[in-house]
C-alpha cells in the first residue's frame, strides 16, 4: 500500500456531488489544499444548483416581547423606504455568509421598482433583477419614457447594466413586489395594467379587489413545457370560513398552503396572529405553534448551495456610476 | 482464430494476462496498444497485485462493464474497505478506467461523509499542517458545521 493518496484522487473524492454541505464545510479544515479545493469558485459554482439538491422554507416573523421588536430572520431584501441608497442582501442561509449589493439609486418620488433574485440554472450564477415603473399615475402620460427600465446584475461581474429590448414591459404595467417566484430560468412577478384598454393582449391580471370575492385566495399553478412556460391552471381556492387570513404565506413540501390567520386569544381575548397550514381537500386547518405580529409574516424558499464561499463575509458592491433612473427619462 | 492475449506486470512483479479486447477497456492500455502493438509485458509500476487482480476482475466480468452501471456500483460496494478502494481509484486513475474510478471516489466519499475531521485524515492519510491556532479560527468561522 503507498504511503499516501495523491491529490488528484482526494479531490476527485471531494467532488462527488453526494457529499452533503455540512460534511465540505466541516472538512475545510483537513488541511490547507482541502480548503483552497473547497472554497475555490470552480468548486463552488460546479457543486451544481440541480434540482435535486434539497429546498428549504425560512419563515420570517415579529414577536413582542417585553415590548421590544425582534426580526426572528433576515430577508433578501431591503425594502423601499424612501432612503437615497436601497440595498440587496444576498445570503446563503447553509453557509452563514452574506454580501450586500447596492441597488441603482432611482427618483422615488415619481418611481418604484421591484428586484428580483435567481442563480441562473445553467451558470449557476446568482442575479438581480430591477424593474423601474412609473409610481404615480397620474403622470404615466406626461413622462415621456415607453418600457420600464430594466437593469441586470450578475455576481460574477459585479455590475449591473441595462437590459436593451423592445419588449420590456409596457409603462402602464405596476408590479407586485411581494409576489414573484422564480420557475426554471425566468423570474416571473404578479402584474397589473392600470389601463383599461388592450388588457386582452396583455400578460397582466386585473388587480384583486378587497370588497368582492367570498374566495379571495386561488391558487395557480404554472405548466413547464421543456422549461418554458405553457399554461396557468386553476388548483383550488382556499376555503376557511370560520378563519381570518391575512395571506398565503408560502407552501410546504406537500404543495399545501402556509397562511398567516388572525385569530382571537380565548385567554385573553387579544388578537393574535398564527401560523397554518391548510389542507386543500379537506379544506382543514393545522396550528403550527408559531404565533407573530400581524402581517409580519414572510417566507423564503431556497435551495442548498455552496455559493458565496468564494466571498467575503458583508462585503459591499457599490453600483458604480450607474445614474440614477429618474434622471435618465425625465 | 483464438482471442489475443495481452500481459500485465503489478509492481510487485507478477504477471496477469487478460484478452486484449477487455484490457482495452483502459484508454491507457488502448493508447499502447495502438502505439507499439504491444506485444510484450505492460508494466504497471504502481499497481500492486492484489489491486491488478481485482481490476482483472472487473474488466473480465462480463462485456463492457464500463457501460453497466448498475455493474461498477456493485462491483465497489462489495469492496467496501477504504484502503482497497482508493488502490482501486489509484489504478483505475493510472489505466484510465473512468467509470470505476469515479465509482470507488464515489464509495469513499459516501463512506467518510460523517467522519470527524480525524478520522478523515487517518483515511485518507493526510497530514494536519495547520497549527492549533488556525484550526481554531476555521472552526470559529465554520463552528455549526461541527
Amino acid at each position: 500500500m503507498s504511503t499516501y493518496v495523491p491529490l488528484d484522487i482526494q479531490f476527485r473524492i471531494i467532488q462527488q456531488r453526494l457529499l452533503p454541505i455540512k460534511s465540505l464545510i466541516r472538512f475545510i479544515s483537513v488541511c490547507k489544499a482541502w480548503k483552497s479545493f473547497i472554497t475555490s469558485s470552480e468548486f463552488v459554482v460546479g457543486y451544481g444548483y440541480h434540482h435535486t439538491q434539497p429546498q428549504h422554507l425560512m419563515i420570517k416573523y415579529d414577536v413582542e416581547e417585553n415590548y421590544s421588536e425582534d426580526v426572528k430572520f433576515v430577508c433578501f431584501f431591503r425594502e423601499p423606504d424612501g432612503s437615497s441608497k436601497n440595498m440587496a442582501v444576498l445570503w446563503n442561509p447553509l453557509i452563514r455568509k452574506s454580501i450586500a449589493i447596492d441597488l441603482p439609486p432611482v427618483e422615488l418620488s415619481e418611481f418604484d421598482f421591484v428586484v428580483g433574485f435567481g442563480v441562473c440554472p445553467q451558470t449557476n450564477d446568482p442575479k438581480l433583477v430591477q424593474i423601474t415603473y412609473i409610481y404615480d399615475n397620474k403622470k404615466i402620460e406626461s413622462i415621456s419614457c415607453i418600457p420600464n427600465q430594466v437593469m441586470v446584475f450578475t455576481l460574477s461581474s459585479g455590475e449591473w447594466r441595462y437590459l436593451s429590448s423592445n419588449q420590456l414591459p409596457r409603462k402602464s404595467i405596476e408590479f407586485d413586489q411581494r409576489c414573484s417566484r422564480v420557475i426554471g430560468q425566468f423570474i416571473y412577478w404578479l402584474a397589473y395594467d392600470r389601463t383599461d384598454e388592450d388588457v386582452q393582449e396583455s400578460l397582466a391580471v386585473v388587480k384583486f379587489s378587497a370588497h368582492t370575492p367570498l374566495e379571495p385566495y386561488v391558487v395557480w399553478t404554472m405548466e413547464m413545457e421543456n422549461d418554458d412556460p405553457k399554461s396557468l391552471t386553476k388548483l383550488f381556492s382556499i376555503q376557511a370560513p370560520h378563519a381570518s387570513i391575512n395571506r398565503i404565506v408560502g407552501f410546504s413540501n406537500n404543495d399545501e398552503p402556509i397562511l398567516e390567520s388572525l385569530e382571537v386569544d380565548h385567554q385573553d381575548s387579544d388578537e393574535v396572529c398564527q401560523l397554518v397550514v391548510y389542507e386543500p381537500f379537506s379544506g382543514h386547518i393545522k396550528h403550527l405553534g408559531v404565533r407573530g405580529n400581524n402581517y409580519s409574516f414572510s417566507a423564503i424558499s431556497y435551495t442548498e448551495s455552496l455559493l458565496l464561499l468564494d466571498h467575503d463575509d458583508c462585503r459591499i458592491i457599490s453600483c458604480g456610476d450607474v445614474k440614477k433612473v429618474g434622471t435618465i427619462l425625465s | 482464430m483464438s482471442k489475443k492475449t495481452l500481459t500485465l506486470m503489478s509492481k510487485d512483479k507478477q504477471l496477469f494476462n487478460i484478452e486484449e479486447h477487455l484490457a482495452v477497456q483502459s484508454v491507457t492500455i488502448r493508447n499502447m496498444v495502438k502505439e507499439d502493438g504491444a506485444s510484450s509485458v505492460i508494466p504497471l509500476p504502481r499497481v500492486d497485485s492484489e489491486t491488478l487482480a481485482l481490476v482483472i476482475e472487473y474488466l473480465n466480468r462480463q462485456q463492457a462493464p464500463e457501460e453497466d452501471e448498475d455493474y461498477v456500483k456493485k462491483f465497489v460496494d462489495e469492496r467496501g474497505e477504504i484502503p482497497t478502494l482508493l488502490e482501486l481509484a489509484q489504478a483505475a486513475l493510472d489505466l484510465d478506467i473512468k467509470k470505476l474510478m469515479d465509482a470507488a471516489c464515489m464509495k469513499v466519499a459516501d463512506l467518510i461523509k460523517d467522519f470527524t475531521l480525524e478520522e478523515v485524515r487517518e483515511a485518507l492519510r493526510i497530514e494536519n499542517d495547520r497549527t492549533p491556532e488556525e484550526e481554531k479560527a476555521i472552526r470559529d468561522e465554520f463552528q455549526w458545521a461541527f
